[in-house]
């Protein structure tokens, strides 16, 4: 499998007048070619900002501090605007959460999505136009030539998200990026989005990167699954493991809560309490004051992703193999 | 996949020929729409007629506008005593025909009423996105800009640089211009900061877009309703700072006819001959009302969010 998106250590930090709040605290993951992958976690755990960072779209005060993005042996966070430029919406492009908000309300729809056809592959307006209605078309709209000369606002939510796809995989881009790109629509337009992009997915051989809190959506369309909790990468597993087999208690608590058909039970369990403000995160493992499994050493000194001998990775004292050593040394110490 | 079989079984094929029929169908909406709008129509009669009165002033101008005639001075309106139809409104002190004046004194005021519009907004506009977009250092030096602008009395600021250039009609045209590019710079960059802030624009930039395009295609058309709705006040506003400079005697200069000169030249007979600057009192008032009317029927119909609604 050849990587398309390797992130190293990627920090990105919003300067605050209350501090410097890290909000993504040294992420690395891989995104192979023609993979999904999908990114999941809590609100504020870091994952759009994870998202944007990749794009070079923090705005201010917002700032990637460290770390590298490598796409195609170029290192994202080193290249010129210009470079920058070229790249999104060609090589990558992004698709937002809310379709109703993510196309501008006084351009035609049209006019929207020959931009970047006309920006990047240099295609006359005419052939532009005759594109962007085979990607309508291929989007699953109905009368594209219609929709074609239509505002926004003539537009249902579902078929707004369809031409936010359309626009997005305009120029075949190599990495899809959709940051929540089925929370604002209803059920079976949601089943009917996902279906879309797994087939898009397949036609184009595009990689997704997909940012959500959806343990369903994961469940459909993800084929690696990376857990975030309070800017870091808690645990890092292919999709059939994660479901059948979650390490890292975070993990259990988010599969807990979600509700599931075949259950007997009445009650769903929650994770008890909140995600820690990035601007006041508690020492060691940022997850131990919600841990059932907490530990002395949990609360003093933060694990590491270690690898649990196949892909999988887990950031947890529970998995780390010279636990009993540290736990023992611990004990003497005192 | 499944859901393209959806579209093929569409009945609408692409044909180019339909674009033309699309076009004459859209002038034909407009000017429908512009029919169900009582104040629109109003307003366009007024501007038409004004404009009309503009181009065809020569013909349709029953004397020569400065042709002095001193057998017939301070002639009333023809329903007054005295008065009678060979001079319609009547004549001033030096015997010009009142009527032919106005005609030919609506060039002035409708030159100068959209030319210095242009010119200011031109200024305005540019400078504000550019400050609402960038922010930082630019936003702060422009806007500082404005705020020393904004210090200035108008009327004073005319009044010094007309003195100090020659007075004459593209002079003017640009010194109230000019006086006028801060009030859409800051409501362009108003505008703009909270334009710049929605996800569409973000997606924008996603796709690669540079800043240029950005500003110019994507904020620009939103903030265009809220331009249109202040250059037409402002035309209206224009008309009446011409008319006040000229009426100071440092706008357009005699013979040259603007509608404010004659209501400085019938300031003095006012007492006697009420006629000489009722009229192009008149005039101004109908004409930036009729502009004003316009205007809002236009910010109806060019925001396509509030299309499909009646307005």
């Amino acid at each position: 499998m050849t990587k398309m998106l390797e992130v190293v250590n990627l920090k990105t930090h919003f300067y605050t007048d209350k501090g410097i709040i890290p909000s993504v605290d040294g992420v690395s993951f891989t995104i192979d070619k023609g993979q999904t992958t999908a990114i999941v976690g809590e609100s504020g755990c870091g994952k759009s900002v994870t998202s944007y960072s990749i794009m070079r779209l923090v705005d201010s005060p917002g700032k990637v501090v460290d770390g590298e993005v490598i796409f195609e042996g170029k290192d994202l966070t080193k290249i010129s605007e210009k470079e920058m430029r070229s790249i999104r919406g060609n090589d990558i492009s992004m698709i937002f959460q809310e379709p109703l908000s993510s196309l501008n309300p006084v351009v035609k729809i049209g006019k929207q999505l020959i931009e970047t056809l006309i920006l990047h592959q240099k295609l006359t307006k005419k052939m532009a136009k005759q594109r962007s209605i085979e990607m309508l078309n291929k989007v699953g709209l109905p009368r594209a030539d219609k929709i074609y000369e239509s505002y926004p606002h003539e537009l249902s939510g579902g078929m707004r998200q369809r031409v936010m796809i359309a626009m997005a995989l305009a120029c075949s881009p190599k990495l899809l990026i959709a940051d929540e790109p089925t929370t604002a629509l209803d059920v079976t337009i949601q089943a009917q989005i996902l279906k879309l992009m797994k087939g898009l997915r397949d036609d184009f051989d595009t990689s997704i990167l997909l940012i959500t809190h959806d343990l369903g959506v994961v469940a459909e369309i993800a084929d690696k699954v990376i857990v975030m909790y309070s800017g870091q990468v808690v645990e890092e597993a292919d999709v059939f493991s994660l479901f059948a087999n979650p390490r890292h208690p975070y993990t259990k608590g988010l599969l807990n809560s979600t509700p599931h058909l075949d259950d007997e039970k009445d009650d769903l369990e929650p994770i008890k309490g909140n995600v820690p403000s990035p601007a006041n995160r508690p020492t060691g493992c940022s997850f131990h004051p919600r841990c059932p499994h907490v530990k002395a050493i949990c609360r003093k000194e933060s694990p590491n992703l270690t690898s649990l001998g196949d892909s999988n990775k887990v950031r947890c004292w529970l998995y780390e193999e010279n636990q009993e050593e540290l736990l023992y040394a611990e004990n003497i110490g005192r | 996949m499944e859901l393209n079989n959806q579209a093929e079984l569409s009945p609408y094929p692409v044909e180019s020929s339909r674009q033309k029929e699309n076009m004459s169908k859209k002038f034909l909406v407009l000017l429908k729409k512009l029919l169900t709008s009582k104040t629109g129509v109003v307003g366009l009669l007024i501007v038409l007629t004004v404009c009309l009165m503009a181009l065809l002033a020569p013909i349709i101008a029953p004397y020569d506008p400065n042709k002095i005639d001193t057998a017939n001075m301070l002639k009333p309106p023809f329903w007054l005593v005295n008065g009678d139809l060979s001079h319609i409104l009547g004549t001033d002190n030096l015997g010009r025909d009142i009527l032919s004046r106005l005609i030919y004194g609506s060039r002035i005021s409708i030159i100068v009423g959209i030319l210095s519009v242009v010119v200011g907004g031109l200024i305005g506009v540019v400078f504000g996105l550019i400050a609402g977009y960038y922010g930082g250092i630019v936003d702060s030096i422009i806007m500082r800009l404005v705020d020393s602008f904004l210090a200035i009395p108008t009327t004073l600021f005319c009044i010094v640089f007309l003195t100090v250039l020659n007075p004459g009609l593209f002079t003017l045209i640009f010194v109230i211009g000019i006086t006028n590019w801060v009030m859409y710079a800051s409501l362009v960059r108003s505008e703009t900061l909270s334009i710049k802030e929605r996800e569409y624009v973000k997606a924008a930039k996603t796709i690669g877009v540079s800043n240029f395009n950005i500003i110019f295609r994507h904020i620009l058309p939103n903030v265009f309703s809220s331009i249109i709705v202040i250059s037409t006040l402002s035309i209206a506003g224009t008309i009446i700072t011409e008319s006040s400079l000229s009426f100071l005697g440092l706008g357009i200069q005699p013979p040259a006819i603007s509608w404010g000169i004659m209501l400085s030249e019938g300031r003095e007979h006012l007492a006697t001959s009420w006629w000489l600057s009722t009229f192009p009192g008149v005039a101004i008032s109908i004409t930036v009302l009729g502009i004003i009317f316009l205007g809002e029927w236009l910010r109806d119909v060019l925001d396509p969010r509030s299309r499909g609604t009646k307005s």
